[in-house]
């Protein structure tokens, strides 16, 4: 497909999602992205699996790409990389760094048979510190960069529960791996150098939550200050997890202005971040509740906080009379942000949906027609063409060694060696 | 000034809350010069909770490195200093509901109109088209539309109300991160042909993406589960099953396989996460707790055992098997961990008014177009009287606008 990336050829080295993900906004682009399989597929190939080497998983973060087979430990597939390697203007890396060493796919090996590669390396705990290198997934780092912790979803005992709607490490690090190959695009194209980018998937979990991570004394001084102190004795004596939970401020008592409730079918959520818009939701749900906006308003004051609770209580009574798109209706007329609650195996005949085209069909050459989510910029120089499923299983290792100069005898050679299939 | 693969890059946005000023951020941490533009009472994130006048933590975490102008965009004397200032511009970044931006005469239209080659990054909630284009719209609302609420399942125990994700929020940081790859991507495309465009992001596709192929279709996939269970759980919402019962119906469905090896469990001292993902791992896991393969599955089993130790003790049995694992940190304690610091993660800046911060550095590391240690968030209005002189604008006509309430 024709878009900003035509011409530039991206080889993509991952057995995770976020490099994946990655390398599919780039194909999306026009890239010519070569993902470089092992002799099995990429793992994911084989999560939920619905035919050989194909599932859903899979697809949705693989399509227009090229994928060949190479078994990066085998005697000979030097030959073969330093080739491919030498042809590629970006390389998405999310293998191991002990692993990148050991296959001479290092930044410095691929450096010295491509000048100006640009090469961004996917680490999850960064380069430096007793973490790096180890293995790591999403629950790993959702785990380690305390959002799991502060999600607050628990069993029954207080164990912490996973969040599942979304792969928030993976996810977010495809999006930052895309930026990085657009700008060490820019930088090439405007200095004629490529270089190396780094991302860890930790860090970006760090940054994404903002405030909760950096220090501000005067802003931390209320809340989170003590907090940390009350942390790390906690940590000084071993104590058990439930002693670290039900000890941060619930600052949210009664806070009936941006929350979702139930209805009487349904759900429905109701944002209002502003003393206009709250003014607006007091309309909409007729109540003179000013919580936040009260002048008596007072956290300390137990009273207060108990009258906020009975009236908080009130609203949601409210909310189970009448139907989702009875309240929808009202806030519409309001002007009150607000969104029906839906489910994700129902978002593509919503019309907001299809209207924006955020659902596309893709064709796969396999398994036939599917629909994905479209891509999330829509650049206005290139509307959406017709995208290509994800390939199959090292469909294009012919065509990419024919395309380096390899004759069909050393391609069946190598085949026969087991070094690419 | 600034270093970084973005020098000499200017960037014009009208942004508040999270997600745009988020991606003017990225963009000033790699050597952009981003100019934003906040109404004269500022821009509604830095009234949510102040610690000082007009500043709030969320505000100075997410608008570091900018130059800050006041306008008030409605008065045309406001629009013809944007119309000037666009002639250095290289990016409009700006979020507004779709019919804001023609009013306030800073559409695309208008600009590009200006000047030809203007990138144009426009950020609305749920899309330029379709029924809901003009409503207006947070990260909550999009977590309810997009199925990120659902999906995920959280439930109040009080009142049976879904809870929203709230470690984060969740479309609007990532959002961040989209609207500045498109700016860079635009940019690009730009270097190469000399073209400009316009940009379209929003929030819900953001958080379409996000989930991927859960939202995906596929009627070989689908027909033996994802289907029946739609089916099953629409029939009950028509036979009058509350939204509680609807959750706990899709999550027995589609969560029915958890994986007892890709969980967190309570230890002596703390939690941990056990993450296994092949059999090899697995097996791993029944190694370091002394377990027969048999017992895979034995949750409760697992769970007692995991508790009679440390976090530290499990862990070092873990990784040394090269099993992924990690301890349940709290975010407030991630600031100075020893992997954040010896990484070197953490940048100290000092902010005018409220003094010394500590934030996380850049998102990017480049090994060549390296990135300065980036300065705190402005004052409101700190450079307003400064760039209005650039413009030619003389101190009495820069004083009148500050009395007709424009500045």
């Amino acid at each position: 497909m024709a878009g900003i990336y035509t011409g530039i050829r991206i080889l993509e080295l991952c057995n995770d999602m976020a490099g994946s993900f990655a390398g599919q906004i780039c194909a999306d682009r026009g890239a010519e992205v070569i993902k470089v399989e092992p002799i099995g597929g990429d793992p994911l190939r084989s999560v939920d699996s619905y035919q050989d080497n194909e599932s859903k998983l899979f697809q949705s973060l693989n399509r227009g790409k090229k994928s060949i087979c190479v078994d990066l430990a085998a005697s000979d597939p030097s030959a073969l990389m330093n080739k491919l390697v030498a042809s590629a203007d970006v390389i998405i890396m999310g293998l191991q760094r002990d692993q990148t060493t050991l296959y001479n796919l290092d930044y410095e090996s691929v450096h010295s048979l491509n000048e100006n590669v640009v090469y961004v390396a996917i680490d999850y705990f960064g380069s430096q510190g007793e973490w790096a290198g180890r293995p790591a997934n999403d629950l790993v780092m959702q785990a380690f960069s305390g959002m799991l912790a502060s999600e607050g979803k628990r069993r029954d005992n207080g164990t912490p529960r996973m969040i599942v709607s979304l792969r928030m490490a993976e996810r977010s690090t495809g999006f930052l791996v895309a930026m990085a190959v657009s700008t060490g695009l820019l930088h090439r194209s405007r200095s004629g150098q490529g270089q190396l980018i780094e991302t860890s998937q930790l860090k970006n979990l760090l940054a994404l939550q903002g405030g909760r991570i950096s220090d501000n004394p005067v802003a931390d001084e209320p809340v989170r200050s003590p907090r940390q102190e009350q942390i790390r004795a906690l940590r000084q004596r071993n104590a058990p997890f439930r002693e670290y939970l039900g000890t941060a401020a619930n600052v949210l008592f009664g806070n009936v202005f941006y929350r979702p409730y139930q209805t009487k079918d349904g759900a429905v959520f109701m944002g209002a971040l502003s003393r206009p818009l709250r003014d607006k939701a007091r309309k909409a749900l007729d109540s003179d509740y000013l919580h936040r906006d009260d002048p008596n308003y007072d956290p300390e004051n137990p009273e207060f906080v108990a009258y906020c609770i009975e009236q908080a209580k009130i609203v949601v009574a409210k909310f189970r009379h009448k139907t989702t798109a009875e309240w929808m209706a009202i806030f519409e007329r309001e002007g009150v942000p607000a969104g029906p609650v839906l489910f994700p195996e129902d978002l593509s005949t919503t019309p907001q949906i299809v209207d924006n085209d955020y659902v596309i069909t893709v064709d796969h050459e396999t398994a036939g027609q599917q629909t994905q989510v479209a891509p999330h910029a829509q650049f206005g120089l290139f509307p959406l063409g017709q995208l290509q499923g994800s390939p199959p299983l090292g469909r294009d290792t012919d065509d990419c060694l024919h395309g380096l100069g390899f004759t069909a005898g050393e391609t069946s050679r190598m085949r026969r060696q087991g070094a690419i299939r | 000034m600034a270093s970084g693969p973005l020098t000499g890059i200017k960037i014009l946005e009208f942004s508040q809350v999270i997600a745009a000023p988020y991606a003017g951020q990225i963009l000033a941490d790699m050597g952009a010069d981003v100019l934003k533009v906040e109404p004269p009472e500022g821009e509604s994130w830095r009234l949510q909770a102040q610690f000082a006048p007009l500043e709030s933590k969320t505000y100075q975490t997410l608008n570091r490195g900018k130059r800050c102008i006041t306008l008030r965009l409605s008065e045309p004397e406001a629009q013809q200093v944007v119309h000037q200032l666009l002639a250095d511009m290289d990016v409009v970044l700006i979020n507004y509901r779709p019919d804001v931006p023609a009013r306030f005469k800073i559409d695309y239209e208008t600009l590009s109109a200006i000047k030809a080659d203007l990138i144009y990054v426009d950020l609305t909630a749920f899309g330029r088209k379709g029924p809901w284009a003009m409503r207006p719209g947070y990260d909550g609302a999009v977590q309810a539309v997009s199925g990120l609420m659902a999906g995920e399942g959280k439930i109040r125990s009080d009142d049976g109300s879904p809870m929203t994700i709230s470690s984060t929020a969740p479309a609007d940081v990532t959002t961040g991160m989209v609207l500045a790859d498109a700016t860079t991507t635009a940019l690009y495309h730009r270097q190469q042909t000399g073209q400009g465009q316009m940009v379209q992001c929003s929030l819900l596709a953001t958080a379409l993406n996000l989930q991927g192929s859960v939202v995906m279709e596929h009627p070989e996939a689908d027909h033996a589960f994802r289907n029946p269970q739609r089916d099953i759980r629409i029939k009950r919402a028509e036979e009058g099953a509350t939204y509680p019962e609807l959750i706990q119906l899709r999550e027995a469905a589609f969560q029915a396989t958890t994986d007892p090896f890709y969980r967190a469990f309570l230890t002596r001292n703390g939690a941990l996460v056990v993450a296994a993902e092949s059999d090899q791992q697995r097996r791993w896991v029944c190694d370091v707790l002394d377990l027969d393969e048999s017992m895979i599955g034995d949750e409760p089993r697992l769970e007692a055992l995991f508790v009679t130790r440390t976090t530290e003790e499990w862990l070092e049995k873990l990784v040394q098997k090269r099993v992924p694992c990690s301890p349940v940190h709290f975010p407030e304690e991630m600031s100075r961990h020893r992997q954040v610091v010896d990484n070197q993660w953490m940048v100290e800046m000092e902010h005018d008014l409220t003094g010394t911060q500590r934030q996380l550095e850049a998102h990017l590391r480049f090994s060549v177009s390296s990135l300065e240690s980036p300065p705190a968030s402005p004052p409101l209005g700190r450079d307003t009287g400064q760039v209005l002189g650039s413009l030619g604008f003389s101190d009495d006509e820069i004083r009148a606008f500050a009395e007709k309430g424009i500045i």
